[in-house]
């Protein structure tokens, strides 16, 4: 990172402004000059064990999701093991702590597959399961991940690519954004909606489009569309225009940072309008700095399961934000699943089978029908998990700050 | 100061130029000095604001990051970002503190080296320091990865002077670790909402290392074109002023050690052209002044040389002739010595000691008086005092002296020796004894006297023989013719007798001239006195004239003798006369020392007028020859002379000087008494 800081600075002081590091970028030379972050697995694995790698960012921006992330991945092998492992051998979680650059992603990846491992749990943010996935692909062994939502992850329509390994706990965003098309028509009986996105962020984009897509189906009105730049703080113009536009519903398919501060400015600016949103929104700080300009909905990608909070609460001391952990738990669940299917593995099925084992998990996980702390668990043919999304209301709670609450099921359960 | 404004004085002339350059020069950079220093300032004050532009660009960049950091409440991505931000180039320390999140990042190797000491040493460079709101610092590296973690730091270090929540950008200069720096406080802000404080310390080394190569390069620059100039300025004053000035001191230098060949080129109009014009002129006048002078000199040299030989030929000349003249006047047969300017002896030659009985050893330094002694000498002492004094440039006078060897006539010629500008310096005195002369001369007179009377004797007694041998035929043969012839014969023999008679008293006076009796006289009276019988009655076709100046001064003389003179002469006018008729002039004259009577006839002149006052020399068919003779003997008596001039057809002049008689004595002096009496005859 530092000499791509020092090329970033170079570039900097000659152009006299600075930009800082994006999502996406300088990728193709980043990899070459970029020292991958990874931290290894603490201890040597234990040979007969059934690995299974952790990849997640517990460094830099998603630090704090991604030890939820894996958190909830070693809740579920602590389980796991404490049940007596699958088929009598013990499942050995092998953490891959990363850091939030998908090189760091990447490179654990191929790490992980190198160290043997039968499957890949992670990463929770789209670039960084890409990362893994192409690498997962690649070597023939299967990646679940928790909260990975960019629709081509698992299979990309466009090209046609389908990532056979790769399978995720989760809808896709394009699954969500036509959900919430329809609540948007159906429930709220929005006649005019409009949808403000970011401009350049995968998720956000696709997001709206399905939104838009979906909506102009449905309705033969087509959504007006807003956008912003990466990083704006400062939404007021936009939300002049959206003011002007009078829309019933706006969509913002950003982070609840984004959302948070579009509501907040739009309150203040007087707007009148219901605020929906993604998965993204999930997060105890969403409308933290002021509250939603009326009613607020957002999708979630779990529905509340009290039992796992709790668990998780006790284990880690700290409370669950959004289905990172619940998710990530579900995603080794589902490798374990696909293990017990496989039946009982000898050693030969570890070591110089792995490859064959591998595969052989690819098909039982692609097959898997299971219960998982998130509800029951099984995958289309692209891998994705078949099921809507949960529905959040945003209110005011009895101390004054805004606070969640499940509203119930969209689509598919 | 004195000694350096002498210095300054004696300093050379390119010195004072290069001088003069350097002190315009360095006064010029002073001013450009003073006037760039504010340019330099504003300079340095537009690095500073691109710095802080610079910082506002780095802040607004980071600012949306921080901001959904804070949003997010996300520690890990807030210290990736201020890492990063730590991580740009120039960037010191970076710190957000918002509620419940205060991250501070710095990059800073030193930074790192001193807060946490050798233990980061191996992480450099690269690492980044994150330190939180309580001093608890972790080193990390790309992309969060903890390289050093629960480390404590004094925070005090790290924590720049924050200031208040004032809104924007606010910009102070301080200074961290030692290193100058921009300090940038602000509020991260959100479309109106304050979210944290964002503190950046950017390091203004750069900008100052640039300032000091800025001011080094310039300052150097201005050295090195002031070198420069300088440099090129001397070159220039030396090619175009020094050099020529050069020049001309080198050639003036050249032509003061005498070389007047040197020229100097006359490269432009300018004054330094002008200079060298003036030299070249100046020098080839003096050029040619001094071949003139040299040709003047080699002219003069050779001139001198030829005087110089001249000079040396006559002084071997004079010499010659002096050592001959010595010779001449010592051998000589006459006396000769000279007196200086006081009258002393000088010269004195062995003829003159003889003549004067005056040996030549006393003779010398001596007054001539003193040394003659005897008074019978007066004559000749009064001869050349005439002459000593000045009151005649020469004199010739036959003088009797009483001389040790008896009375002796001296023949004495006085002239006055002259010096330098013909100024008198003494007395020449040529004398001779002729005393023997004189006496061998009357002895030939007197023989030439007898043989005259002889002659004139004989030359009657013829006729009267005659005249008795005709009486006695006649009277013998015939009577009456002895008759007849007797009163012619007689008359015959009685004038015959008669011309004896004349004759013989003739002889007998000059033989006997009588003794003299000098008196006092007033020659004009004497002049008077004589003329007086032709006065009266002048003879035939001759008219007297008298022409007697009043002022002449009396003669002593003796009255009848003089008178005899007088008369001779007159009478010798008169018969010169005889025939034509004419003039007598009479005419007296002062002169130095005397008088002049002056005798002149309109007669027919002598051829050999000199010899007129020679014994018998005559030109007349009557006479005896000897008048003349007796007037000069008489008057060279007197110490005076008897000249004649003549000149054929235009008649004579004989001039009778006679000397002054000594000043009347106021009492009776018997100075006429004085002796020196000529003895007749001789």
């Amino acid at each position: 990172m530092a000499p791509r800081a020092v090329a970033l600075a170079v570039a900097v002081l000659s152009l006299g402004c600075a930009s800082p590091r994006g999502g996406s970028g300088d990728a193709a030379s980043a990899s070459d000059r970029v020292d991958p972050v990874v931290l290894p697995p603490g201890e040597a694995p234990t040979p007969g064990d059934l690995r299974v790698a952790a990849i997640f960012p517990t460094m830099g921006r998603y630090a704090v999701s991604g030890m939820q992330s894996l958190n909830g991945a070693r809740l579920a092998v602590d389980e796991l093991n404490r049940a007596g492992g699958i088929g009598g051998r013990r499942v050995d979680l092998r953490e891959w702590r990363t850091g939030s650059y998908f090189v760091d992603a990447q490179r654990a990846a191929v790490l992980a597959a190198e160290d043997g491992a039968l499957a890949l749990v992670g990463s929770n943010s789209s670039e960084l399961s890409a990362a893994v996935a192409a690498e997962a692909q690649g070597r023939g062994l299967v990646q679940v991940s928790n909260v990975s939502t960019a629709q081509d992850l698992t299979w990309d329509p466009q090209t046609g690519r389908n990532r056979s390994f790769v399978f995720r706990v989760c809808s896709s965003d394009v699954v969500m954004g036509a959900l919430l098309a329809d609540f948007a028509l159906q429930k709220l009986g929005a006649r005019r909606a409009a949808v403000l996105y970011e401009v350049g962020r995968a998720y956000s984009m696709k997001l709206a489009r399905s939104f838009i897509d979906r909506y102009r189906e449905a309705s033969g009105r087509s959504p007006a569309e807003f956008f912003y730049l990466a990083l704006e703080t400062d939404f007021r113009p936009q939300l002049h225009l959206i003011a002007d536009y009078r829309p019933d519903v706006l969509f913002v398919p950003g982070s609840f940072s984004d959302a948070s501060l579009i509501a907040a400015q739009a309150t203040a600016l007087g707007l009148r309008v219901t605020l929906l949103g993604g998965d993204a929104w999930s997060s105890p700080l969403l409308f933290r700095r002021g509250a939603p300009p009326g009613e607020a909905y957002f999708a979630e990608l779990c529905a509340p399961a009290p039992g796992f909070d709790r668990r998780y609460q006790a284990v880690f001391g700290e409370e669950t934000q959004g289905c990172r952990a619940i998710l990530a738990h579900d995603a080794v669940e589902v490798v374990a699943a696909g293990l017990r299917a496989l039946g009982p593995l000898d050693d030969q099925a570890l070591g110089a089978g792995l490859a064959e084992t591998r595969r052989r998990l690819r098909d039982a996980v692609a097959e898997v029908r299971t219960v998982g702390a998130s509800g029951p668990i099984r995958f289309d043919a692209h891998g994705d998990r078949r099921q809507g999304v949960a529905l959040s209301a945003v209110e005011t709670g009895p101390d004054g700050r805004p606070v969640a609450l499940a509203r119930g099921w969209l689509g598919e359960r | 100061v004195r000694r350096l404004a002498r210095a300054l004085r004696d300093l050379s002339l390119r010195g004072k130029v290069t001088l003069t350059l350097a002190a315009v020069f360095v006064v010029s950079v002073a001013t450009l000095l003073l006037m760039l220093v504010p340019i330099l300032a504003e300079q340095r004050q537009r690095l500073v604001d691109q710095d802080r532009r610079m910082l506002t660009t780095l802040r607004r960049n980071y600012e949306r990051y921080f901001i959904y950091d804070l949003l997010q409440d996300n520690r890990e991505s807030l210290a990736l970002h201020l890492a990063e931000l730590a991580q740009q180039e120039g960037v010191l320390w970076a710190r957000v503190d918002a509620n419940g999140l205060d991250v501070g990042a710095t990059a800073d190797g030193e930074a790192i080296r001193r807060l946490l000491g050798e233990e980061a040493e191996p992480h450099l460079p690269g690492a980044v320091l994150l330190v939180d709101g309580e001093g608890r610092a972790e080193l990390v590296g790309a992309g969060g990865k903890p390289l050093l973690t629960d480390r404590r730091v004094r925070l005090e270090e790290l924590r720049p002077a924050a200031t208040g929540g004032q809104q924007g950008d606010e910009f102070r200069e301080t200074s961290w670790g030692g290193v100058k720096a921009l300090e940038l406080a602000t509020t991260l802000q959100a479309a109106g909402d304050s979210y944290g404080r964002l503190h950046v310390l950017y390091s203004l080394a750069l900008l100052e290392r640039s300032e000091t190569l800025t001011r080094s390069l310039f300052y150097g620059g201005v050295a090195l074109t002031f070198v420069l100039v300088l440099l090129l300025l001397n070159l220039l004053l030396s090619r175009i002023v020094l050099a020529p000035v050069r020049r001309v001191h080198d050639a003036m230098s050249l032509a003061a050690t005498g070389d007047l060949r040197v020229r100097l080129p006359v490269p432009s109009r300018d004054e330094v052209g002008s200079m060298a014009e003036s030299f070249n002129r100046m020098v080839g006048e003096l050029e040619t002044s001094r071949r003139e002078v040299e040709g003047y000199s080699r002219n003069l040299e050779a001139m001198v040389e030829a005087r110089t030989a001249e000079l040396r030929e006559s002084q071997a000349s004079l010499l010659a002739l002096k050592n001959h003249l010595a010779t001449v006047i010592a051998d000589v047969g006459t006396g000769v010595f000279s007196l200086d300017g006081d009258g002393r002896i000088e010269a004195f030659n062995e003829r003159a000691g003889e003549i004067l009985g005056l040996p030549p050893a006393e003779a010398h330094g001596r007054r001539l008086e003193d040394a003659l002694g005897d008074p019978g000498t007066a004559r000749l002492v009064e001869v050349v005092a005439t002459v000593r004094d000045g009151r005649a440039a020469r004199r010739e006078a036959q003088v009797l002296c009483r001389l040790p060897r008896g009375r002796r006539t001296l023949s004495v010629v006085a002239s006055v020796l002259l010096g330098e500008g013909r100024r008198p310096i003494g007395t020449v005195v040529v004398c001779e004894d002729l005393t023997q002369i004189l006496a061998s001369q009357r002895l030939e007179a007197w023989k030439e006297a007898v043989e005259r009377v002889i002659h004139e004797i004989k030359n009657p007694l013829t006729p009267v023989g005659l005249a008795a041998d005709t009486l006695k035929t006649a009277w013998a043969r015939d009577r009456r013719r002895f008759g007849e012839l007797f009163p012619s014969a007689i008359d015959m023999i009685q004038g015959a007798v008669r011309d004896l008679k004349t004759l013989i008293g003739e002889f007998s006076r000059f033989s006997r001239i009588p003794k003299m009796r000098p008196e006092r006289q007033d020659a004009n009276a004497l002049v008077l006195e004589v003329l007086s019988p032709y006065s009266q009655g002048p003879p035939p076709g001759i008219q007297v004239r008298k022409e007697l100046a009043p002022d002449v001064p009396e003669v002593e003389a003796d009255a009848d003798q003089l008178k005899r003179v007088l008369f001779n002469v007159i009478n010798n006018a008169l018969e010169a006369m005889g025939e034509t008729g004419g003039e007598l002039r009479l005419r007296t004259r002062a002169e130095e020392g005397g008088v002049v009577i002056l005798v002149e006839d309109d007669g027919p002149g002598v051829d050999d007028v000199e010899r007129i006052f020679e014994p018998h020399y005559t030109t007349k068919v009557k006479g005896t020859g000897l008048g003349l003779a007796i007037a000069r003997q008489i008057v060279e008596e007197h110490g005076g002379r008897i000249l004649a001039e003549s000149r054929p057809g235009r008649g004579t002049c004989v001039q009778i000087h006679l000397p002054a008689a000594p000043p009347r004595p106021v009492a009776g002096d018997p100075r006429g008494k004085a002796p020196g009496a000529p003895s007749p005859g001789g």
